[in-house]
């Protein structure tokens, strides 16, 4: 059974444990924002580019897992 | 606008429609976020490009775009700029929408929910205008173009 980049992105990031992911749905990641929706993760779209990466700081005190961002060009990737 | 007068382009479905059917007589006259396509430039530009040059500057912007930046409205106010920005509103990332909408039928995650532009231009005391149709845009750009000050035209287009 094959799979696309971004399902088995989303495969790992799932067996990580990530509940959320931050970012802005840019067309390069399309199919990772359509294979994120398939799962149980959640999307929060954040408006302000940068804050892709501060919106879901303060996540780290819950000590839940996130991922970010979704954007024109993956720069960047985190969990805690 | 004279041919000389700067309009900026945000990123978005505008973009498309003013690279293609605004006329520019002289050089670096429509200036347009293109190659990696940053959203959000319109009114950081626009602040630049009224710092840069005598001449009267128009940005152009969807409403994502427009939120990217919105602070700088501070900046614009602070340093006594004159410009025009006109928001194009249908409460979307449109282009990205269209084009999940041709790959797949449908869109996701694109949607936004916006302020009033109009009352947020006002908070920081900029003249805002909502007009009630494409008339009305002309009548208030017609006006405004050379105006001295701020001020910010909302276009809802849905």
């Amino acid at each position: 059974m094959s799979q696309t980049g971004a399902e088995l992105l989303v495969d790992c990031l799932e067996a990580e444990g990530v509940e959320y992911v931050f970012g802005i749905p840019g067309e390069e990641l399309e199919d990772l924002l359509f294979a994120i929706r398939e799962s149980g993760i959640e999307t929060l779209e954040a408006s302000p580019t940068p804050n892709r990466l501060r919106l879901p700081e303060p996540s780290r005190c819950s000590g839940r897992r996130w991922m970010t961002p979704i954007s024109c060009s993956l720069t960047s990737v985190a969990t805690n | 606008m004279d041919d000389a007068d700067i309009l900026l382009s945000d990123v978005g479905s505008h973009k498309l429609t003013i690279a293609r059917r605004f006329p520019t007589y002289e050089p670096n006259t429509c200036l347009i976020s293109n190659g990696l396509a940053s959203m959000g430039i319109a009114v950081p530009g626009a602040v630049a490009a009224d710092l840069a040059v005598d001449r009267s500057v128009v940005a152009a912007t969807g409403d994502g775009g427009f939120l990217m930046n919105a602070a700088e409205l501070e900046t614009a106010t602070r340093l006594d700029c004159d410009f025009i920005v006109i928001v194009f509103v249908d409460d979307d990332y449109g282009l990205i929408s269209a084009k999940q909408a041709d790959h797949r039928g449908e869109a996701f995650g694109t949607e936004l929910t916006n302020p009033d532009f109009v009352a947020f231009a006002e908070s920081f005391g900029i003249e805002a205008y909502r007009p009630a149709d494409w008339a009305g845009l002309e009548e208030l750009l017609d006006a405004q173009i050379g105006s001295e000050g701020l001020s910010l035209i909302e276009v809802p287009l849905a």
